[in-house]
Parts: structure tokens; sequence; C-alpha cells
């Protein structure tokens, strides 16, 4: 199966700065069964990139290879110039905002004490907070807008609050890429506007590089500035609104015409299309 | 007032256990594994049986202290292999913790009547009652409470100056493992301090009782707090003010005739069991809800 180089620089003729996370000819397959080919990706410094695909088309795999919880079985990745393992765990270089639904939001544990975790990757095992820890996280705090529930236990919030809370957690530690596992699922459109206006703060605030991966097309021509398309391999390029309907079809195997046109409501997306040749391993 | 003086080594004994065991309850009730801990204690049967075998050979572990080792080595070795056997698809843990809980009790009783046949009662082993629901009260000696001080000090030791690790793998351990927390080494750790527990705890409140002071601590102490460290103090309160109230009342059971070999272990039992059963009635009751800001 041929592969598509990404070049997330070149399309609008920008000067192309440092790359930051660099795959080359990624592979990744559970069990025998392929989820990843030949996914070749290099994402510059400062881009917003929104990875979009059906699922069980290899975005969370992607997501896991790049946060080094698992290695590919081919190719390689690095995040400014590191094994991913290495670049996570030095805790200012990588930040993550995982699903939603991985947390026991019924955890006895306030707004505060989870954002604060974040900061162990600079901490280290045995390190102790010190008042300027205390004022960063406060600071992110504010950045989100949750200084207000910061001793809030983290049970009554509501969607858009856990996904700030999640964000902050990512953010404390000033990281320098920022990588998001679907971030708009289970909000209300209007907790995703914010989401999307939040984005925006930070990203200019931190001066990050954003890759977000989500099957809601939708919020990611809204938030993000360059895109790929990604369906075991990586169909795509380049600017959210000049996606052609054929690659779409090909990625998603539905008609994408509503999708296109950002003033039309959207009814392809979220949906658990079926799946066919270029269908990966469910993730 | 004699009496107590009797048993003053169970009544220090009997709070430190409590205070180790109920901040292992915090993270492992937290995490879903309370059961883990069940698995484990009935897993001393079978180390002590081992341990009792052993002594018939070396004689210098036919000890307290040689019976401790061999129970714990035991305990450790038979949690971490539930956790290996568990770990694909097809043995789910709860299936492992069965298979393993039955079968280290029918190698502990086994065990126990081999020692009998080859050795008669040489070398006063325990009997299968004390075994399982602990001795009696005036059984606790000062070695059980020097092994306790020194318990509790590596369970606050270990798990205050690792603190954030041990919070951040029990909220979120895939997270924490991307964060670089070396969430292999909490959970062995956390294993090895919760095998312990067990191993010094079961001769004064028995392998069958020990897991409820795992349990029933920082169950109850989810039912009464929102905040991490709230969870953990009133996991304390509850497990060593429910222990000192309950070796209060064996010692008194104790002083009545015919009830001098009430072990404590049931006493303490019920008590915890008590108290979770009052705290959960008055939430359901009351409907509690806890102090929290305005949303913003």
């Amino acid at each position: 199966m041929p592969h598509t180089h990404v070049d997330t620089g070149s399309a609008l003729g920008i000067h192309k700065g440092k790359d930051v996370v660099c795959m080359s000819d990624v592979g990744f397959s559970y069990d025998g069964r392929p989820a990843l080919e030949g996914v070749t990706l290099h994402v510059e410094q400062g881009t917003t990139l929104g990875i979009i695909g059906p699922n069980g088309g290899g975005k969370s795999t992607l997501l896991k290879l790049a946060l080094g919880t698992m290695p590919p079985d081919k190719g390689t990745i690095t995040i400014e110039g590191m094994s991913p393992k290495d670049a996570c765990s030095k805790g200012n270089v990588v930040g993550y905002v995982p699903q939603r639904h991985t947390l026991d939001w019924s955890f006895p544990i306030t707004v505060r004490q989870v954002v604060e975790l974040g900061l162990y990757g600079k901490k280290g095992l045995f390190g102790r907070f010190n008042k300027a820890d205390r004022e960063k996280v406060a600071e992110t705090l504010e950045a989100v807008g949750m200084s207000k529930l910061a001793n809030q236990p983290i049970g009554g919030l509501s969607g858009g609050q856990q996904q700030r809370v999640f964000i902050a957690r990512a953010l404390v530690s000033t990281p320098r890429i920022l990588f998001l596992d679907e971030p708009t699922t289970g909000i209300d459109q209007a907790a995703q506007e914010s989401f999307a206006a939040l984005l925006e703060t930070v990203k200019a605030k931190y001066g990050l590089t954003i890759i977000m991966v989500s099957h809601n097309l939708r919020s990611v021509i809204a938030t993000c500035d360059k895109v790929a398309c990604l369906n075991r391999t990586l169909h795509y390029h380049d600017h959210p609104v000049r996606l052609s309907k054929d690659v779409l079809f090909k990625v998603f195997q539905c008609d994408m015409d509503a999708v296109i046109d950002p003033h039309t409501p959207d009814s392809c997306c979220g949906h658990d299309h079926a799946l066919s040749p270029g269908h990966g391993h469910s993730h | 007032m004699e009496y107590v003086h009797v048993c003053r080594y169970a009544l220090i004994a009997g709070p430190l256990l409590a205070a180790a065991c109920s901040v292992l309850s915090v993270f492992l009730v937290l995490r879903g594994m309370a059961m883990i801990s069940e698995g484990v204690a009935h897993a001393g049967v079978g180390g002590m049986g081992v341990a009792l075998l052993i002594g018939l050979v070396l004689p210098f572990m036919d000890t307290q202290g040689g019976w401790f080792v061999v129970t714990g080595i035991f305990c450790t070795i038979t949690a971490l292999v539930i956790g290996y056997v568990s770990r694909g698809k097809h043995v789910s843990e709860d299936s492992a913790i069965g298979i393993f809980l039955v079968a280290s009790v029918s190698l502990g009783v086994c065990a126990l009547y081999f020692r009998r046949f080859l050795h008669g009662s040489a070398g006063t082993p325990p009997s299968l009652e004390d075994i399982l629901f602990g001795g009696s009260i005036a059984s606790a000696n000062l070695e059980d409470v020097y092994a306790l001080i020194a318990l509790v000090a590596c369970v606050f030791g270990i798990v205050f100056s690792m603190y954030k690790a041990f919070v951040y793998t029990t909220l979120d351990e895939e997270m924490a493992r991307i964060n670089g927390v070396p969430v292999r080494m909490i959970n062995v750790l956390l294993l090895l301090m919760v095998s312990v527990a067990i191993s010094l705890g079961a001769r004064m409140v028995g392998l069958f009782m020990i897991s409820a002071l795992i349990i029933i601590p920082g169950a109850t102490a989810r039912l009464m707090s929102r905040s991490f460290g709230r969870v953990l103090a009133s996991s304390l309160v509850v497990g060593v003010g429910g222990v000192v109230g309950s070796l209060f009342m064996a010692v008194l059971f104790a002083m009545k005739p015919g009830l001098d070999r009430l072990p404590p272990g049931p006493i303490i039992v019920l008590t915890l069991f008590a108290i979770f059963m009052v705290v959960w009635a008055y939430r359901q009751v009351f409907k509690v809800k806890f102090r929290s800001n305005v949303a913003g």
C-alpha cells in the first residue's frame, strides 16, 4: 500500500521552520492485523494539526506511539529529536490531553490537585512543591478559566469543565507540544466553541505546537490550520478548506458534502462508518 | 485492670496494624483492587502451611519470625502470579483471585495436617483456628509490637515520600506512566506492603479476617469525603478508632469465663462493618451533599 508523505510546512508557500514531531514510515499491528502502515508525518513548530479519520482508523494508535506507550513495529518517531518516551518523561516537552472517559470522575480529588499532578514529570519521584509551583498551578487554572473551581471536587464538573481540567493538567508543566485525543467528544456545541477559543488563547500564550486527533470534522476545521486524514495510511494533507471530496470519501467511505461547507449542519461527524479496504484494527 | 495489663501488647499492636492497613486501604479501594487483599490473605494460609513444613526441615525457621518471613514471601509471590495470570484477556482478575485463594487455603490445610502426621504437635505450631481467626487477645507479644512499629514506619515512609506518584497511579495509571511515574515499581511496592501487613497482622486478627482491615476503612472513608487528603485522614480515624474500640470490647469479653479464648479478629471486623453501615446509612438517609464552591 503506497504511503503519502505529509509535509505540513509546504502548502501555502510558508517558510519551513523546525520540525518538532517526525514520523517516518511508521507501521503497527495488533496480533498481526495492521493498524498503521507507512505513516510519514512531519509537524512544523507552531502548527495546529488535526488528524481526522473514522473510528478504527488508527488515530489513537498513532497517539499512543507518539506518546511512547508502545514502540512502533516499523519506522521511527522523534519528538524534538528525542524518543517519545524521553520527551514525555522530561515534563516540559509534551503535554497530553486524553479522552475524558479515561478518568474516574468520582475519584475524591479536587481540580487543583489534578492539575498539580501535571508537574510530576518536572518534580520527579521525591519532588516536593514549592511556592513557584503553586503559583504556576494557579496561573494555569486562570488561563483555562477554572480558578473559581480550583477547590471543587472533580465529581461535580460539566463535560466542558472536565476538558479544561485536563488541558490545565497538560499545560501546567509548560510543554512545547500538546497532543489532544478526541477533545470535543461528548461536549455540547457551546462548549465546543468555547474549547476552540481556549485552544487559540493557550496556543498564543504558550507558543504551542498542537496535534489534535478527532473524528469531528467541524471541530477540526474550526480549530486547525493543517489537517491529515488517517485510515490506516495517511491519505491527506494541508489546509482543511482544501480537503477534496475524493480524499474525504476515501478516508471516511461516505459522502462528505455537508461537512465541507461549514455553514451546513454536519450530519456525518461522529458516525461510526463501516470500514473498508483501508480499515485498521479497532483500537 | 490486671487483664488490661495482660493484653497490653495487643492494645498497642492493634492500632499500629490499623494505621498501616488504613493507609493501604485507600489506595486499594480507589483502584478497585480491594479483593486482591482477600486473595493475598488466603494465600497466607498456604504460606503458613509451607512455613510449618519448612520449619520441620530447618528448625531455626520454626519460630514466629520464620513463619512470618515464609508467609510474607508466599503472599507476595502469589499476588504477583495472580497479576501475571490475569494480565491477558482469557483469565479475569477475579477468576485468578478465586482460583489462587482456594488453592492456597487447601495447600495450607493439607500442609498443617501433614506436619501433625510427621511430627505430632512438637514445636507448638499454631492451630488451624488460630491461623484463620487469630489467637486470643493475650497472645500478642512484644515481638509483634516491634514488627508493627517497623511496618508503620515503612508504609508511612514509602507512601508519603512518594505521595504524588502513589496518588497519580491510583487516579490515572496510564497518564501517570506517560508522565514518567514508575508505575510498575509503585504497584509492586503496594503489593509488597499489603503482603507484609497481612502476614504480620494475621497473628492477631487471623487470615480470614485481616482483609477487612484493608477494605473497610478505605471504603468507609470514600463515603465521608471528596478530597484525597481527607479520605486518607478519615480512613485512619475509622481504622484506628474501630480497632481501639473493638479491642477494649475484646478485653471485656475475655474477662468473662468461657469467652477468654474468643479471638479479637471477628470483633474487630464486626465493629468496622458496623461503622461502615452507619456511615453508608447516614449518607442514604440524609442524602449528604459535600460542600463545594459556587460554579464559575
